[in-house]
C-alpha cells in the first residue's frame, strides 16, 4: 500500500500511522492554490450566462403555457409509473414575469461568478438556478449542460474567488489596515503606494477546499471518459474506423465541411482509433506526470475538433475548460501571465 | 501512482482541514462517488433481455441523488456508433393566408432549422427536441399480432399517450407561434452517407435522398419514400 499511495501530502512532522488513508487525505484535502479553479470559475461562469442568454431569446417556447413542451406534457413524461425525483419550481409556474425573472437571475449570477463578485454565493446561486433550468428543459439538453452543471456544483465548495476576481480585488483595494501604511509610505516617499499596499493585501491562501474540488472534477471526468470510450467499444464503426467518417457526414452537426478527410481513409481510421484508445484508456494515462501532457493535448485536439467542426463550439470549449483541472495552479499561473489585473498576490 | 500534485505557489499561509471532517468528507466522498457511478453503470449493463441486477439495484437506490443533481447520464456520446439525425416536417394549414406581399404564409418548415434558428446553441436545442421526440415515439396503431401480446399493449397503451401529449403540446406551440389553424408533424430521419456516395456519387451531405419519413404507425408498411419523391407541395421553408 504504501508504494501505491506514497504520502506525500503529509505534513512532514506528523507521523503515518495509516499510511492508505494519509495518502489518501493528502490527495483530497492538502491545501492548494486557487489559480487553476479560477481559470474554470471564469469559463464555466461566462458560459452559465450565454446559456441562459440563449433560453431567453425564446422563452415562451421552452417555458411557461405555450412551451414546446408544456407544463402538462412535462409532469406527465416526469410523474408516470417510473419514479421519477426531477423537481423545479419552473413547472409548477406558467407566470412568464417569474420564469423570465428566473432566466434574468440565472445570467446575471453567471456573470458575476465569471468575474468572482460574491463568488461562492454566486456560484451556489448559478448551478442551483440553472439545475432548475435544466430540470425544466427536458428533450431539450445535451453534453454542455452535463459538464457546466458538474463544473458549477464543484466550484461551489472550492474558494476559486481568492485570485483573478472582483472579491480579490476588493480585498486588495480597501485593506484598511494597508491604506493608512500605503499613503503614509507615498506621502513620506518612502515606496510607491501600489507597492506598500500590495505588502499588506492578505495573502492568497491554500486551501484544502480547492484540493476538495480539484480532485472532484478530475475524478468524474474520469468516469466521463471511461464510459464515454466503453460505450464506443460496443460499436463497430469504432473498430473498423469509419466513425470519424460519419461523424463529418451528419450534415445536422456540421459546423465545416470536413468530408476532404474521407480522401485519406487511413488517416480518418487512425483519426477514429486514436479517439478510441484515448478516451478508454484516460483514466489511466491522466495520472502519471510523463503522459499527462500528451493526454491532455489529445482532449484539446478531440474537443477542438468537436468544437470547430461538430457545431459544438460550446461543448467542446467547456470539455477543454474542465479538462485544465488536470493542469496545476502554478502552471496555470505561469500559464496566463495576461491575468494579472486581479491577481494582487504577483 | 495517484499524483499528489498540490503545489504550493507561495505557502505562507493555508486551510487545513481538521483531520476528523476529512474522515467525514471521505464517506461523503465515496457516497458521492458512488452516485456518480451509479447511472453509467446502470446504462452500460442494460441489454435487450435485462439489466444487471447489482447495478439495477445500484442505479434505483441512487435515483434521486443522481437524478436531482443531474449526474444521471450514461455518457454514450457517439456511442455505440454515431447514427442518422431525425428532424419534425411540421405541415402548416392557416385559415386564412395573409393578404398582405410581404408576409409569405410558410407552408413547411424544419426543425430545426439552420438557416431560422441562431445562435449555433439555439439551432442545438431544437435538434434536441426533434431527437427527443423521435426519441418518444409509439405507433399510433398496432399490428394484429402485436395486441395478442398484453404486457406490450400496457407500455405502447402508456407510451403512446405520452408521445400523443408530447406531440400536441409541440403542435399547440408551433401553431400559436405561426398563427396557423393546425400543424401536422412528421418525423424525418436523415442517413448518413458514406463516402463513395459522398466522394464518388457527389452527393451533398444534405441531398434529399438521404431523407425518409418516419411511419407513424406499425400497420403502415416500410419507410414512406425519400422527401424529394413526396408529392409536391409549397416548400418555401423546407430544408435542406
Amino acid at each position: 500500500m504504501n508504494s501505491t499511495f506514497p504520502a506525500r501530502g503529509r505534513a512532514s512532522n506528523e507521523v503515518a500511522e495509516e499510511p492508505f488513508l494519509d495518502s489518501l487525505r493528502g490527495f483530497f484535502f492538502k491545501p492548494s492554490s486557487p489559480h487553476t479553479l479560477a481559470v474554470i470559475r471564469i469559463a464555466c461562469g461566462g458560459m452559465i450566462a450565454y446559456i441562459h442568454l440563449v433560453w431567453m431569446m425564446d422563452l415562451e417556447s421552452f417555458m411557461g403555457p405555450h412551451a414546446l413542451i408544456n407544463n402538462a406534457s412535462w409532469k406527465a413524461l416526469h410523474r408516470g409509473h417510473i419514479a421519477d425525483y426531477k423537481w423545479t419550481y419552473l413547472a409548477q409556474t406558467e407566470s412568464m414575469s417569474l420564469l423570465r425573472a428566473h432566466e434574468i437571475l440565472a445570467c446575471l449570477s453567471g456573470i458575476l461568478l465569471c468575474f468572482g463578485v460574491y463568488t461562492r454565493t454566486f456560484a451556489i446561486v448559478a448551478w442551483f438556478t440553472t439545475l432548475m433550468t435544466a430540470h425544466r428543459m427536458t428533450g431539450l439538453l445535451f453534453g454542455l449542460d452535463q459538464i457546466v452543471l458538474l463544473l458549477a456544483m464543484y466550484l461551489c465548495i472550492s474558494r476559486s474567488g481568492n485570485v483573478w476576481s472582483f472579491d480579490r480585488w476588493m480585498q486588495h483595494r480597501f485593506s484598511s489596515a494597508c491604506r493608512s501604511w500605503s499613503w503614509f509610505d507615498a506621502m513620506a516617499g518612502l515606496r510607491s503606494a501600489s507597492q506598500s499596499r500590495n505588502e499588506c493585501t492578505p495573502e492568497i491562501p491554500d486551501c484544502w477546499s480547492n484540493t476538495l474540488a480539484t480532485r472532484l472534477i478530475q475524478l468524474h471526468l474520469c468516469v466521463i471518459y471511461l464510459f464515454g470510450g466503453l460505450g464506443k467499444l460496443r460499436g463497430e464503426m469504432w473498430w473498423d474506423g469509419s466513425a470519424m467518417w460519419y461523424t463529418v457526414a451528419s450534415y445536422d452537426y456540421q459546423s465545416m465541411d470536413m468530408t476532404w478527410t474521407g480522401h485519406f481513409a487511413i488517416l480518418s481510421s487512425m483519426a477514429t482509433h486514436l479517439t478510441l484508445f484515448w478516451e478508454v484508456s484516460y483514466i489511466a494515462m491522466i495520472w502519471p506526470k510523463w503522459v499527462r501532457a500528451w493526454t491532455l493535448f489529445v482532449a484539446l485536439i478531440v474537443h477542438g475538433g468537436i468544437a470547430l467542426f461538430l457545431g459544438m463550439f460550446t461543448f467542446g470549449l467547456m470539455m477543454i475548460v474542465a479538462n485544465m483541472a488536470f493542469v496545476p495552479p502554478q502552471r496555470m499561473r505561469r500559464l496566463l501571465p495576461l491575468l494579472p489585473l486581479f491577481d494582487t498576490d504577483r | 501512482m495517484i499524483p499528489t500534485e498540490t503545489p504550493q505557489i507561495h505557502n505562507r499561509f493555508q486551510i487545513r482541514c481538521p483531520k476528523g471532517v476529512q474522515n467525514v468528507l471521505l464517506a461523503l466522498f465515496l457516497f458521492h462517488f458512488l452516485g456518480v457511478l451509479s447511472e453509467p453503470l446502470r446504462f452500460f449493463s442494460r441489454s435487450d433481455v435485462r439489466t444487471g441486477p447489482e447495478f439495477a439495484m445500484l442505479g434505483e437506490l441512487y435515483r434521486p441523488y443522481s437524478q436531482w443533481l443531474y449526474m444521471n447520464h450514461g455518457y454514450f456520446f457517439f456511442a455505440p456508433n454515431p447514427g442518422p439525425g431525425h428532424l419534425i416536417r411540421c405541415t402548416f394549414s392557416f385559415a386564412k393566408i395573409p393578404e398582405s406581399p410581404r408576409i409569405e404564409p410558410i407552408q413547411e418548415l424544419l426543425v430545426p432549422d439552420r438557416k431560422e434558428l441562431w445562435p449555433r446553441l439555439l439551432y442545438h436545442r431544437y435538434f434536441m427536441l426533434a431527437e427527443f421526440y423521435n426519441s418518444r415515439y409509439a405507433p399510433d396503431t398496432v399490428t394484429d399480432d402485436a395486441k395478442k401480446d398484453i404486457e406490450f399493449m400496457q407500455r405502447w397503451a402508456y407510451d403512446k399517450e405520452l408521445y400523443d401529449q408530447l406531440r400536441a403540446s409541440i403542435a399547440s406551440s408551433l401553431n400559436r407561434s405561426r398563427n396557423a389553424e393546425r400543424v401536422e408533424l412528421r418525423r424525418l430521419e436523415r442517413v448518413l452517407p458514406d463516402s463513395q456516395q459522398v466522394l464518388k456519387d457527389g452527393w451533398t451531405l444534405n441531398d434529399p435522398r438521404l431523407v425518409t419519413v418516419l411511419p407513424e404507425s406499425m400497420v403502415e408498411t416500410n419507410m414512406l419514400p425519400p422527401v424529394a419523391e413526396l408529392p409536391s407541395k409549397p416548400t418555401s421553408g423546407i430544408q435542406p
